[in-house]
């Protein structure tokens, strides 16, 4: 159980949708924005989840759930066995922030163009009172910035950012994170603003972390290639569900969801001889105010037939750790249930 | 056959800080219903060589060598009125960050016909049946004409942007980094429109990027830029599979293949040559692994490493065979 770093159970986050005048006077029911609609999963000590799918899947909104920022609607968040909303509500809440922490997007935005670097690393070393004087928290940002990869630190100290590469500049927002010595860390599209020759050495610098220092993460990304590299585990998430889970290897060599087996065969292979066709869907996301009937993605599903319409699917087991939400894939593990079964539970109107 | 063909093409920055020379001797041609890829990392000159041959370079901009033959006519040297007539017409261009080239007050439809009215290949009267019969090319319902860009998604905007590069029919397009802000399905949508207009038209494209994925899979020719100079030329398949440039090999290294994900990566170590202090050999000597002596001090010149397969590497040799 001490295993466990972070386990989400049922996490449900829907937002209100805002209602003109017009409508309120109307009386018409409120409705929801169902961000994050019903997910669990777990990590382990020095585990790396990475959390895929487009643009409004919820993979943000789980990220930042887990990390106490996002109060959810429903479920809990245990982080090392301690509910994190409870924690967030609570004195120890500055223990939460300590030990969870987060890389943005976008290096070009979130650093303070007016601070340097040393001032930017120094911040959270300020506001939780963990340096001894000047001279310690020197200290304390030289290692940090030597761990996220600027050698030597003193040579970057004085900067500011604008006098700092893209990839130096995410350095520095992954030092700020390491200078707290967090226990999980949530990275949020990391590289997705760089350029190619640059990913590499930040995916790099992520998983070396993971191995000096035992660091959880959970790897937020639209980009399966990336998450294929640095992941143990991938979930690939859809309108707000997890459509399918597993080990990386099992996950990508046999891929049974078919939005994950889309999420595949779309994604450039750097070769042309090895171009293949593309399943790629038509249309975008649908709106998560008004869900599809059954299962979520039978709208866009190249194989769906007329049950998907009416059956929300459930996850199933695949054996091998492996889990897939889809009605025509069925469970050849040992708790594994055809898709019949779950009809007469669930049926929606 | 050749339908754009770029000589010694040479590109300067005139600021206050002084002259930087952006793009240097740069060669290649685009064959009609072909498609070239120019690739490499942010800062090694592509935007600025496509920007010169559409005679729109900044203020700042000079073109101070070459020529660009588009036909037999050469581009760079056309007056401002005589290029008016070109641009649009023969060659366009889609801009980079499809989310923001829009204008957000006026409706998509009115800025598809903007260049259908002001180049008069359409009667005012005939405009709004092209703008439809152009949305519906590339995939979104004309209905939509007159909604403002913030209706429309990143990835209808970006196919709202290709429709107006297509308004006057032109031979060449040039595409700016065209799926870089989209999510992995919207870009694919948008590589299956290029690839189908592409052969429905028989556009030649030109695909600024730096994402060798979507070269390999789009691209038939690639030319690999490294500060301002051509590192290497040659067909995609040639590429990504006989590379000669040590900076190709070093690309691809660096670039995840979903195929082979547990394949370690390499990054290229330390950065792109700042324009204002070019190393004076190879401009790519500090970071080469492979880089001798020479390397730091002697200009290479363009090798044949093949028929139609150029290197500019001190260390490439014509292949045997």
């Amino acid at each position: 159980m001490n295993d466990l770093v972070l386990e989400v159970n049922h996490l449900r986050k829907l937002y209100p949708v805002s209602q003109g005048i017009v409508d309120s006077l109307r009386r018409l029911p409120q409705r929801w924005v169902h961000a994050v609609d019903g997910i669990s999963f777990t990590l382990k000590r020095g585990e790396i989840l990475a959390l895929v799918g487009e643009s409004g899947s919820g993979k943000t909104t789980v990220g930042l759930c887990t990390l106490g920022l996002v109060e959810p609607t429903e479920g809990h968040i245990l982080l090392q066995g301690e509910d994190v909303v409870e924690l967030v509500h609570s004195r120890r809440r500055q223990e939460l922030r300590r030990q969870a922490q987060l890389i943005f997007q976008d290096p070009y935005e979130s650093l303070n163009p007016r601070q340097t670097v040393l001032r930017a690393v120094a911040e959270p070393l300020q506001v939780h009172h963990l340096a001894a004087g000047k001279a310690d928290r020197v200290e304390k940002v030289t290692v940090a910035l030597e761990d996220a990869g600027l050698k030597p630190a003193s040579t970057f100290l004085h900067r500011y950012p604008q006098q700092l590469s893209g990839g130096q500049r995410q350095r520095v927002v992954i030092a700020s994170a390491l200078v707290m010595n967090p226990l999980y860390l949530v990275a949020d599209e990391p590289v997705s603003m760089l350029d190619v020759s640059i990913r590499a050495e930040i995916l790099n610098l992520l998983l070396s972390l993971r191995d000096e220092h035992n660091i959880t993460m959970l790897y937020i990304t639209h980009d399966l290639a990336s998450a294929a590299y640095l992941a143990d585990r991938v979930a690939v998430m859809y309108l707000g569900v997890i459509v399918e889970i597993g080990p990386a290897d099992v996950v990508l060599n046999d891929p049974r969801h078919p939005y994950t087996q889309a999420l595949m065969s779309v994604i450039p292979v750097p070769n042309p001889r090895r171009r293949h066709k593309r399943m790629v869907l038509q249309g975008e996301t649908p709106d998560p105010i008004d869900l599809p009937s059954g299962c979520r993605f039978h709208p866009r599903c190249p194989e769906a037939n007329h049950i998907c319409s009416e059956v929300e699917p459930r996850l199933e087991d695949l054996g091998e750790d492996h889990q897939a939400a889809c009605l025509l894939v069925s469970g050849t593990g040992e708790n594994g249930q055809s898709a019949i079964p779950v009809m007469g539970e669930k049926v929606r109107s | 056959m050749t339908l754009l063909q770029v000589k010694d093409l040479t590109v300067e920055y005139h600021t206050d800080a002084g002259i930087f020379r952006a793009v240097e001797h740069l060669n290649f041609r685009l064959e009609q219903g072909k498609s070239l890829g120019l690739v490499g990392e942010s800062g090694c000159g592509k935007t600025t060589a496509v920007l010169a041959m559409m005679r729109l370079l900044p203020e700042a901009g000079r073109i101070v060598g070459g020529e660009a033959r588009l036909d037999g006519t050469d581009l760079l040297r056309l007056s401002p009125t005589e290029m008016r007539e070109y641009r649009w017409h023969k060659i366009s261009m889609v801009f980079q960050g499809a989310m923001n080239a829009l204008n957000p007050v006026r409706t998509v439809g009115s800025q598809i016909e903007e260049p259908l009215l002001l180049h008069e290949t359409t009667p005012r009267n005939r405009a709004k049946e092209e703008v439809a019969r152009l949305l519906d090319l590339v995939g979104v319902s004309p209905s939509r004409a007159n909604q403002y860009p913030h209706q429309f998604s990143g990835g209808m905007r970006q196919r709202a942007m290709i429709a107006m590069a297509l308004a006057c029919r032109p031979r060449v397009v040039i595409t700016d980094e065209p799926t870089t802000a989209l999510d992995v399905m919207i870009q694919a949508q948008i590589l299956d429109l290029l690839q189908e207009l592409q052969a429905e038209l028989n556009l030649s494209i030109i695909m600024v990027t730096h994402d060798l994925g979507v070269v390999a899979e789009l691209c038939d020719d690639v030319l690999v830029m490294y500060g301002g100079r051509m590192a290497e030329c040659a067909d995609a398949d040639t590429i990504f599979n006989q590379p000669a440039h040590p900076y190709t090999r070093r690309l691809l290294l660096a670039f995840p293949d979903i195929n082979d994900p547990r394949a370690e990566l390499a990054s290229i170590p330390g950065f792109p040559p700042p324009l204002d202090n070019l190393p004076p050999g190879c401009r790519f000597e500090p970071r080469c692994d492979a880089a001798t002596a020479a390397c730091a001090h002697e200009i290479p010149v363009d090798v044949e490493v093949a028929p139609g397969h150029r290197a500019s590497c001190l260390l490439a040799r014509p292949r045997k065979g």
